[in-house]
């Protein structure tokens, strides 16, 4: 009994090695896969990190109508010019001509300072500036507004100190800052938009790559009608459905070790990202990622019936897939609909589990829940792909079998 | 060339026979139409509420005065913020950060009244993460607006007890004021900032894909040469015929996209939509020339897919339509100027949006105009591709 026991975990075992070693072949015959398993997964990082490199925006022009031409009016113009986020281009003799700057897209902002700027601040009334913004970039807008506001507020504070004649610096800065306010933005300091972006970008580039390079090498398979090799030849050992599943699912996780410590480890110490979280903790969680996604493409991959039509079901998705991650917009701010169906998207839990422990430091105890998540949909991909193969299986049988039966009958 | 009275003879077989070929293939109905519109219905409802409102937000309240007490209130005030919780210690607050349980937090220090009241100005200080940005950057604005207007009203208060007039008081506190008008977009509605240009970046990453995948599948079903013969061997003919019916389309695709985005949704359209339809029919044609091009250079279907696949997805980042064009290193500035949704973005930006007279734009029209008349010098390559009709896997 133990010995028929122990003799079929063998020939299990066998039977998994024999499909992995196979898939290798298959794998690194493949011109396609492997654009996709390592090309794609090596070059796309390093343009994304050098596209976003300069990280945050500075020196962002703008174009100024100074009605008042006095003394506080240019000295508020200096001190946005001195601002790192913004620049003056130009001061133009009306609005006309501002405009006419706008409209050429070499400025992207007007500020107006009416006529009577000085003279309401003499009268101890609130004196206006108008600021119009273009919006086609909100990062060109934050700049405009975070410097205009930071200016604005300093001024009025020296404004206001000017009034309290005899007083000492520190009886002012008491008077007009009575409860001083201090920012602190964590984990990524700069507001870097790179920091910000490649993480999560890694993650679905990681995925897509899988899914890619998975759905090429099947779509390959039943062009070819190669699906007989799954279950003819190989009767010394046991046509299981989970050695078959198993073993290719193996093949494609140990090609991606390699590629993991490069995108997750390497680039982020290579562009100087954010990289607070323990290593070894952050190949724990995508042990579960990566099965869930190699799951995933072998899922995806029964409905590829070509080896390019996948670019045309994949590549698009890729957008969606980072959008549903929620690392712009926020996941439970989400329509509840997308939020499910994002639930059932490896990349969605990736994102949050790495951006989390790489990023702001999180251990792997924090991240409990996406990791969790990330097993369930291990198995629920396991059970879909043993399904989709089990069918497709079934299906070429099936019409082996009608071939089979169309030939004798043409033969007689 | 076919003679003139033969062209369009010619021209509608060849029509007739691509318009078989995709209603005969399932592959082109989804990514003609159901991939589009999968996308349009994604962006469009994730970001209908134009910004994320209700950001849980934690306090550490560490005073536990009345004072604290109403400045918590003051930010439950605030549309963006949504005060969930309330930690003991930063420790806390910083570990729910981690967990994604908050995106920022707040904390009010130890004998906060009673230093406001002996005016040693008690130190507030706030904690945003910009590991995610749009929640990080709401926080970090509704903080700074809420603190500032706690400290002017902590001002108001004194000078109300100074016996100051009540209208003399605001200039006090506030001596210059900004007027801020965001042309177009006075909600900063994400929705407006992004769908704009993000959706028909995705239509063209299909666009590029679907163009090069028709034309490449030609040879690889070996129907090459018989596409070729159906078009009395005119090279020019037979890709306007079989690229005619998918340039029709898509531009329905695109202009259904436009008809969600300016009719359904409402978003600004300053100039009519004449300039943005002009613009959609020349960024689909734009983009099948850059889809031939490719196909030209590499008749190795593979290869020409990865092409206009990096093209298109590169497209968003490298077009400046989230991180400014202006603000990257120099060497891209050139890369972003040929790309097609660079110069759709910068028409919608004028047309749409600012309402800038068309002669501004006239430069992006036809730099897409140019696109889609960028083949024309490569289509022998093609040709003798066609005729070998090689596939290469």
């Amino acid at each position: 009994m133990g010995n028929r026991f122990f003799t079929s975990i063998k020939t299990g075992l066998a039977d998994i090695g024999y499909i992995w070693r196979k898939e290798y072949v298959a794998v690194f015959r493949d011109m396609g896969a492997l654009l996709f398993f390592f090309a794609l997964p090596f070059a796309y990082p390093l343009l994304y990190a050098f596209i976003y490199n300069p990280e945050a925006v500075y020196d962002v022009p703008l174009a100024v109508v100074d009605n008042s031409r006095t003394q506080l009016s240019r000295e508020m113009c200096r001190r946005i010019d001195a601002s790192p986020n913004t620049k003056v281009l130009s001061y133009c003799a009306n609005l006309d001509e501002a405009k006419e700057l706008m409209y050429q897209r070499d400025c992207f902002g007007i500020l107006e300072i009416p006529a009577d700027f000085d003279k309401k601040l003499a009268r101890g009334e609130q004196s206006p500036v108008v600021f119009y913004s273009d919006m086609s970039l909100l990062l060109n807008y934050k700049n405009f507004l975070i410097t205009l506001t930071d200016v604005s507020l300093d001024m009025g504070r020296e404004l206001q100190s000017r009034t309290l004649t005899g007083a000492t610096p520190a009886q002012i800065d008491m008077v007009t800052n009575p409860i001083p306010a201090f920012s602190f933005t964590l984990y990524n300091p700069t507001g870097g938009f790179a920091s910000f972006v490649i993480p999560a970008l890694l993650i679905v580039i990681m995925q897509q790559s899988l899914i890619l390079g998975i759905g090429i090498l099947a779509g390959g398979f039943y062009e070819h009608r190669k699906l007989r090799h799954y279950y003819q030849h190989r009767e010394k050992i046991r046509n299981n459905i989970l050695h078959l599943v198993l073993g290719k699912a193996i093949c494609y996780y140990s090609l991606y070790i390699v590629t993991t410590m490069y995108m997750l480890h390497i680039i982020p110490w290579l562009f100087d990202y954010p990289q607070l979280g323990s290593q070894w903790e952050i190949y724990a969680f995508m042990a579960p990622f990566l099965l869930s996604s190699i799951f995933f493409g072998m899922t995806l991959s029964v409905f590829v019936r070509e080896r390019e039509s996948v670019f045309l079901i994949i590549v698009f998705t890729s957008m969606i897939f980072l959008f549903i991650s929620g690392i712009t917009w926020p996941y439970d701010r989400m329509p509840v609909v997308w939020q499910v169906l994002g639930s059932l998207i490896p990349s969605t839990w990736g994102v949050e589990g790495f951006v989390r422990m790489n990023t702001e430091g999180a251990s792997i105890v924090d991240v409990k829940g996406p990791f969790l998540h990330l097993w369930g949909l291990t198995i629920f991909y396991f059970i879909t792909t043993c399904i989709a193969y089990s069918y497709q299986i079934w299906k070429d049988k099936q019409r082996k079998r009608t071939e089979a039966v169309s030939d004798t009958t043409e033969s007689k | 060339m076919g003679t003139f009275t033969t062209g369009p003879k010619i021209l509608w077989q060849v029509i007739v026979r691509e318009l078989h070929q995709l209603v005969s293939r399932p592959i082109y109905l989804f990514s003609i139409v159901i991939a589009p519109l999968i996308s349009y219905a994604f962006f469009l409802s994730l970001m209908a509420n134009g910004l994320p409102e209700e950001l849980p937000t934690a306090v550490v309240d560490l005073d536990h005065s009345a004072t604290s007490r109403n400045l918590t209130r003051q930010f439950t005030t605030v549309s963006s913020l949504a005060i969930t919780t309330e930690y003991a210690s930063f420790y806390e607050a910083r570990k729910a950060m981690q967990k994604g349980e908050i995106f920022g937090f707040i904390i009010i220090p130890p004998s906060f009244e009673a230093d406001i009241m002996a005016n040693r100005q008690p130190e507030v200080s706030y904690y945003t993460t910009d590991a995610f940005l749009i929640p990080g950057a709401l926080e970090f604005r509704s903080f700074k607006t809420t603190t500032t207007l706690a400290a002017a009203a902590a001002v108001q208060q004194t000078l109300l007890a100074r016996g100051e007039y009540e209208r003399d008081i605001l200039p006090q506190i506030q001596p210059i004021t900004v007027d801020m008008h965001p042309l177009g977009n006075p909600w900063i509605s994400y929705s407006i900032y992004l769908n704009n240009t993000f959706l028909p970046g995705v239509l063209g990453v299909i666009i590029l894909l679907t163009t090069i995948f028709s034309i490449g599948s030609e040879i690889k079903r070996a129907t090459s040469r018989e596409w070729l013969k159906t078009a009395d061997d005119n090279i020019l003919l037979a890709i306007l015929g079989k690229l005619l019916p998918q340039t029709l389309l898509f531009f329905l695709m695109g202009a259904l996209c436009q008809l969600l985005l300016y009719g359904y949704f409402g978003f600004p359209l300053q100039n009519g939509i004449g300039p943005m339809l002009a613009a959609m029919l020349l960024f689909v044609m734009a983009l099948q020339g850059v889809s031939i091009f490719f196909i030209c250079m590499a008749p190795s279907l593979r290869i020409a897919l990865s092409m206009g696949g990096l093209f298109g997805v590169v497209s968003f980042s490298l077009a400046g339509i989230s991180f400014p064009a202006e603000a990257m290193y120099p060497t891209f500035h050139l890369l972003t100027d040929i790309l097609p949704l660079r110069h759709y973005f910068i028409i919608y930006a004028d047309q749409a949006l600012n309402g800038v007279p068309l002669y501004y734009s006239r430069i992006h029209y036809m730099a897409l105009f140019i696109y889609a008349l960028l083949p024309l010098p490569f289509l022998p390559l093609l040709k003798r591709a066609l005729h070998r009709q090689v596939y290469v896997a």
